[in-house]
């Protein structure tokens, strides 16, 4: 155990299963408060902004509430079902202070009723921003300070170069990348020489982890944080898990930032990106000789650096979109058992997309290579190199179709891992009942055992229902 | 070259039927009426709102409002659109930049507030329904004017419009090349004082007339005809779309950086 290494990491303990009935009302309180006062707000804003809109400003957003569902989830060796009720309500302020200054505020609360487990009733309630940033905007360049997002690389869903904002995986599995994707505080920059040529630099002063689930992700479905590990001697003894959290600390070695290059030759669009930074979901690595417990093992959450060096493109030939994109991690941690090593990734994709009839498709093949390059801590006797050095063919694929004049659309997005056989697929309908109101039904279904990131959440199927009322 | 342009319509000025009456007859061949059309003076550029309204066969309605920009080409290049949707909230954001190029394919860019990038896209199929709508891409974006035969079915025809406004007409009748588009054959009814197409029937492959076309409201706003109101019916399925103009100005002085990919990202709807 470095010593000195965790004191300059944030320590947040957890432990599985914790139960708090004091933060749960408190949590509802704040939720009711936050609601209440986002609300007035709103209806406040709006009735200014009646009289008042403009082309300088604009103000709307959305109530919504989804309804989930989670028919069996397995922990450890039990089954449980999860139902869960999550209304949110969202709102964005957009408004040009003058013909430089542009000013967006947008955030959301969103609250959480579950049935988890069986075991109790979670209840938890948020208020975060989405995306709080000034942008000042010249002839030839842009700055913008805040929170913010930013989308890197060219593929759907999946896209390696994609790297400056956590995702939120909940949000990720029902909804997809977009909204899955969280904002984080920085500095960004974009010097435009021309039509074809430009160059961003992002600085992100403070480190924000991905999450399993913004809303109680101590009892999330999708939170496949450990919660035992089991030895692989015939006897099988296997250990309750208590993590640990180790998030860079807020200070100036921490930062992380890159660059990106855009450019158009001909009608190919391209970019070339370097980024250093930081894991955005833990890494686990054993740490039995700081438990409290003999019979508790800790895990440590670790966020290692890693150094991006990354390239894509974007085409059109025909009625054909087509991309691509690679991203070496010439120093990236992975995961070997209850160890965390050093290694070195390549991920590099393809995708096509076209309209085909009524329906809208596109298909990526992406390819991952891990390597191991080297050893940080092998506390547990079964991780080895062999267990990491591996390729992964990813099979991404989404079709959509609209009719009934755009008021009803199908939707269906499918991973797969041929070589794992693991495999995500999410269907939805979507149903414009009125102008501004909004009827979704989707199914998620994970298939497959083995070590591929999918198959850690097999037995998370899903289905949700969601009403979205937009202002 | 662009010709029968239905919607992006709108623009076109007195100029070229003053050309066009003082012409001998004769000259005046269904080819030349298309390119008329064509060659308009709509402008150098125009910034216009606009309401559409869906309207499904059991008479439910849907509203859009989007803004659409535009900015005619010079030269070698083609002419270039930006439409914004303003509402509803769930499309409100999204934005389509064409930069057409002629004899080339043209350049498609899209951008969706929620996936915060431009992306380049290709093509739609030309006769394919423009965001739900009854009206197509190329009622919106204009047809090629060479992908079409022409033929007068009416050289002394008239139009009058809901409003009173009268034109002497010619009924036209023009058949695409290829035959396996979804609406080969358009028989249409222009202005000769505005060379506006005012009313139109459209004919799918089996020769039936599926959709119908009418200009109901046509003012000059700024010296140029434009198209207030109109309504595209599907009569096979029952359902129509009608456009509304609410505000139009032209000649303002647009610049090629308008219609950047940078101002597709940038502008707030």
């Amino acid at each position: 155990m470095n010593l000195a290494a965790l004191s300059a990491e944030r320590r947040r303990p957890s432990l599985r299963g914790a139960h708090c009935p004091q933060r749960q009302n408190r949590c509802v309180k704040a939720l009711v408060s936050a609601l209440v006062t986002l609300l007035c707000v709103t209806r406040a804003a709006e009735a200014q902004l009646t009289d008042a809109r403009s082309n300088t400003q604009s103000f709307d957003g959305y109530v919504s509430l989804l309804a989930d569902a989670f028919p069996s989830v397995r922990e450890g060796g039990d089954r449980s079902a999860v139902a869960e009720l999550r209304p949110r309500l969202f709102a964005e302020y957009r408004r040009e202070l003058n013909s430089r200054l542009h000013l967006t505020i947008a955030g959301f609360a969103e609250a959480l009723i579950a049935d988890r487990s069986g075991e109790r009733t979670a209840t938890a309630s948020i208020v975060r921003p989405q995306e709080v940033s000034l942008e000042a905007r010249w002839k030839r360049a842009d700055l913008r300070i805040g929170w913010s997002r930013v989308t890197w690389g060219r593929l759907d869903e999946l896209p390696p170069t994609d790297v400056v904002n956590p995702q939120d995986l909940t949000r990720f599995f029902f909804e997809g990348r977009a909204e899955g994707r969280m904002p984080v505080a920085m500095l960004r920059g974009r010097w435009r020489r021309s039509e074809t040529f430009s160059l961003e630099g992002i600085y992100v002063p403070v480190f924000r982890s991905g999450r399993y689930d913004q809303l109680d992700e101590e009892s999330a479905p999708f939170n496949v944080r450990p919660r035992a590990l089991c030895s692989r001697t015939p006897a099988r003894m296997c250990l309750p898990v208590r993590t640990e959290r180790l998030e860079p600390a807020h200070d100036l070695a921490n930062a992380q930032g890159g660059m990106r290059a855009t450019g158009t030759t001909g009608r190919v669009d391209w970019a070339v990106s370097a980024y250093r930074g930081f894991e955005s979901l833990p890494l686990y690595e054993g740490a039995a000789t700081v438990s409290a417990s003999p019979s508790v093992l800790t895990l440590l959450e670790r966020f290692p650096r890693f150094t991006m060096l990354a390239g894509d493109v974007e085409t059109v030939r025909g009625h054909w979109g087509l991309r691509g994109e690679m991203a070496t991690f010439v120093d990236r941690s992975l995961q070997a058992g209850a160890a965390i090593v050093k290694g070195r990734v390549v991920e590099a994709g393809v995708g096509v997309d076209r309209k085909a009839g009524e329906y809208r498709v596109s298909g990526n093949a992406l390819l991952t290579r891990r390597a191991f390059t080297g050893r940080v801590t092998l506390p547990d006797n079964e991780s080895d190199g062999g267990e990491i050095d591996r390729t992964d063919l990813t099979l991404v694929t989404f079709i959509d179709r609209s009719f009934a004049g755009a008021t009803r659309t199908i939707r269906g997005f499918g991973v797969f891992n041929p070589g794992e056989q693991s495999a995500f697929a999410r269907a939805s309908v979507l149903m414009h009942v009125r102008d501004n109101v909004s009827l979704e039904a989707a199914v998620g279904w994970f298939a497959g055992r083995g070590s591929h990131v999918l198959a850690r959440f097999t037995d998370r199927d899903f289905v949700y229902t969601r009403l979205k009322v937009f202002f | 070259m662009r010709a029968f342009t239905l919607c992006a319509l709108i623009w076109r000025s007195f100029v070229p039927c003053v050309f066009a009456l003082s012409l001998p007859g004769d000259v005046q061949t269904p080819r030349w009426v298309a390119e008329q059309i064509d060659a308009r003076d709509i402008g150098r550029d125009s910034r216009m709102e606009m309401t559409m309204r869906l309207f499904d066969r059991r008479g439910r309605v849907r509203e859009r409002r989007l803004g659409l920009t535009a900015l005619r080409g010079r030269g070698s290049s083609g002419d270039r659109e930006l439409v914004r949707f303003l509402s509803p909230g769930d499309i409100k954001g999204t934005a389509l930049l064409v930069w057409e190029h002629d004899g080339a394919e043209d350049e498609r860019f899209l951008f969706l507030p929620a996936l915060g990038r431009v992306r380049r896209i290709a093509g739609a199929e030309k006769q394919e329904s423009f965001v739900g709508s009854d009206l197509s891409y190329e009622d919106i974006g204009g047809r090629e004017l060479d992908d079409y035969t022409y033929a007068f079915v009416e050289r002394n025809a008239s139009w009058k419009a809901p409003n009173g406004h009268t034109c002497a007409a010619w009924q036209l009748e023009s058949i695409a090349k290829d035959a396996q588009v979804a609406y080969p054959r358009l028989v249409s009814l222009v202005c000769k004082d505005s060379f506006i197409v005012v009313s139109a029937d459209v004919f799918n492959r089996r020769n039936e007339r599926e959709k119908h076309y009418e200009v109901r409201r046509l003012e000059g706003i700024d010296g140029v005809w434009t198209v207030m109101d109109l309504v595209m019916t599907n009569e096979t399925q029952k359902t129509r779309t009608e456009l509304s103009v609410t505000s139009v100005r032209y000649n303002i002085g647009l610049k090629e950086s308008d219609f950047s990919r940078r101002a597709l990202e940038e502008a707030m709807p």
